[in-house]
């Protein structure tokens, strides 16, 4: 029995191993004869092709900036966007989560407005804001900084993309917080708005925290989307447009790498740093 | 003697620390049936004084306790405190499971009601170290609440509770997940804090062995609707013995007493 479990394990050790290394490694080894072999570049680039664009993240393309001041457009209005959606949310969200009433008079709203997809908003939001962008909200046409490249058409998109997530895990994250809190807080002399900030947050962290990686896993493919739309001429989804236009099928599957490895990126980095304040998860008692 | 009620406000002797008049409280169950939790209460505690609640689960021990806390309100008659027994400030509660803030450290745990009040974090963390030391708890201010026994949780609660310095400490069964022997030492602990600090405990617990090791007072329940079939007081001297005659004939009659309303 021993000696079987054991091999299991060393079985098992050695797939993952190969799942990181052997596998991607055949893949891209497959991809690149078959490239080199098809010859036709425009539409199926080699491996080593695409390396070359990643490698270069500086160079200019189409007088539209490079692969890393695109992305870097992106992540900004990201970054911009889901600090609003999670401010918003996780207040609204604790409110919801923890007065009744006004629960019972939002929820319908909500339940409503949430399945639509933000993309959807879009149109709308650009008509309504033109392009104004962040920089005119300061009461400037250009300030000659990156706010000039973060629309408030597109900020309101990644705020609707981010904003429901949250709100649905906060409002949950906090109904669900043990009663018992609640009074061991309040025998302890807590008055409702301590209540509020030192019981129903910490307790709904965990909950909020789910929320806000998954909101910020929408917002990043929010952006790529809204970036495609036709007006917007900076970012990192704008790019990816102009490059398949051009037929530059390698700078193509090089922002593709790039999107994928931000997102992830983004993913760990929340998780990071909320991960010392969830600790005591799942280790109640 | 004639007393004021008022309710959850001021009673007129300063000989009682808190008071209950014709209390009578029922609640609906999830059947939809009208349950009698609590009927015709009259109850009165002494300052300092130690009372365990006995009786079978459901008795509507707990609602009184919440009734004392505030928590909860009374369907019918009123609850009083005296006079210098703040409601919001002076009155501490010990649960059963719970009891620590499980996002909080140890020592954060117990200092939080000091935090509550607005004292200044030095001042707190020192107050919760010197409390922790005193329910033999020293070394462990840095550890997370899943860390620590069950024993040892209690501990830490029952040092949160005393770190508001409650004038009223109400506990719910607190030692009613422990093993035997950790149950003891709690028990032991227990009675020498409330040998030096002197505040009021209402005590929650269905074994009536605890009632009478803790206890000045011991109250009896009947179950549904919930009402006090005696109120047996202890004049045995501390620290109690198991061993003494007086003892085991005194369980034995709160036995029988429960026996015969719970057959």
């Amino acid at each position: 029995m021993h000696y079987l479990r054991n091999n299991k394990h060393y079985l098992h050790g050695l797939m993952r191993r190969m799942g990181w290394t052997a596998i991607p490694l055949l893949l891209l080894i497959i991809w690149q004869v078959s490239a080199m072999r098809l010859g036709k570049p425009w539409l199926f680039p080699t491996v080593t092709r695409v390396l070359v664009q990643l490698v270069h993240p500086l160079r200019d393309h189409y007088a539209s900036g490079s692969l890393l001041s695109n992305a870097l457009i992106s992540i900004f209005r990201v970054v911009i966007g889901f600090v609003t959606a999670s401010l918003a949310g996780i207040i609204l969200g604790i409110l919801m989560g923890s007065v009744r009433w006004l629960r019972s008079l939002l929820e319908p709203m909500v339940e409503i407005i949430r399945p639509l997809s933000p993309i959807a908003w879009l149109p709308f939001a650009i008509a309504v804001f033109k392009l104004n962008t962040l920089s005119h909200l300061f009461g400037l046409d250009y300030s000659r900084t990156i706010l000039d490249q973060v629309q408030l058409g597109m900020l309101f998109v990644i705020f609707v993309g981010g904003f429901f997530p949250i709100l649905i895990n906060t409002i949950d994250g906090v109904a669900g917080v043990r009663q018992n809190y609640i009074l061991l807080g309040r025998s302890l002399g807590a008055n409702s708005a301590q209540i509020f900030i030192h019981v129903y947050l910490p307790a709904a962290l965990p909950m909020i925290l789910t929320g806000l990686r998954h909101a910020l896993a929408r917002c990043w493919m929010v952006i790529i989307a809204a970036e495609m739309m036709a007006g917007i001429d900076s970012g990192i989804g704008y790019l990816l447009v102009y490059a398949a236009d051009n037929a530059a099928m390698d700078l193509v599957i090089a922002i593709m790498v790039i999107i994928g490895t931000i997102g992830a990126g983004l993913s760990y980095f929340i998780r990071w740093i909320m991960r010392p304040f969830i600790r005591w998860h799942g280790q109640e008692v | 003697m004639k007393m004021k009620i008022t309710p959850n406000k001021i009673v007129g002797s300063d000989r009682i620390a808190l008071s209950f008049n014709d209390v009578g409280k029922g609640y609906t169950s999830d059947s939809g049936t009208q349950v009698a939790a609590l009927q015709n209460i009259n109850l009165q505690i002494d300052h300092g004084q130690f009372v365990t609640l006995v009786g079978a689960t459901g008795c509507g021990k707990t609602t009184l306790l919440n009734l004392a806390a505030g928590i909860d309100t009374p369907a019918i008659g009123a609850i009083s405190l005296a006079e210098d027994i703040c409601p919001k400030r002076d009155v501490a509660y010990v649960f059963q499971h719970y009891t620590l803030l499980p996002w909080l450290k140890v020592e954060h745990n117990v200092a939080f009601g000091l935090k509550m009040r607005g004292i200044s974090r030095k001042q707190r963390i020192n107050a919760s170290g010197d409390l922790l030391e005193q329910v033999g708890l020293k070394g462990y201010e840095k550890a997370w609440p899943h860390e620590l026994s069950g024993g040892m949780r209690q501990r830490a609660a029952i040092a949160q509770a005393l770190a508001i310095n409650p004038k009223l400490l109400l506990m719910d069964e607190p030692f009613g997940a422990l093993d035997s022997s950790t149950r003891r030492d709690l028990q032991t602990m227990l009675g020498n804090l409330h040998r030096d600090r002197k505040m009021t405990i209402l005590f929650v617990t269905h074994s009536i062995d605890e009632a009478l090791i803790l206890g000045d007072r011991v109250i009896v329940f009947s179950e549904q609707p919930g009402r006090i079939l005696e109120d047996h007081k202890i004049f045995l001297p501390r620290p109690r013995m198991r061993s003494d005659d007086a003892f085991t004939r005194q369980l034995l009659h709160i036995y029988g007493l429960l026996a015969e309303t719970h057959p």
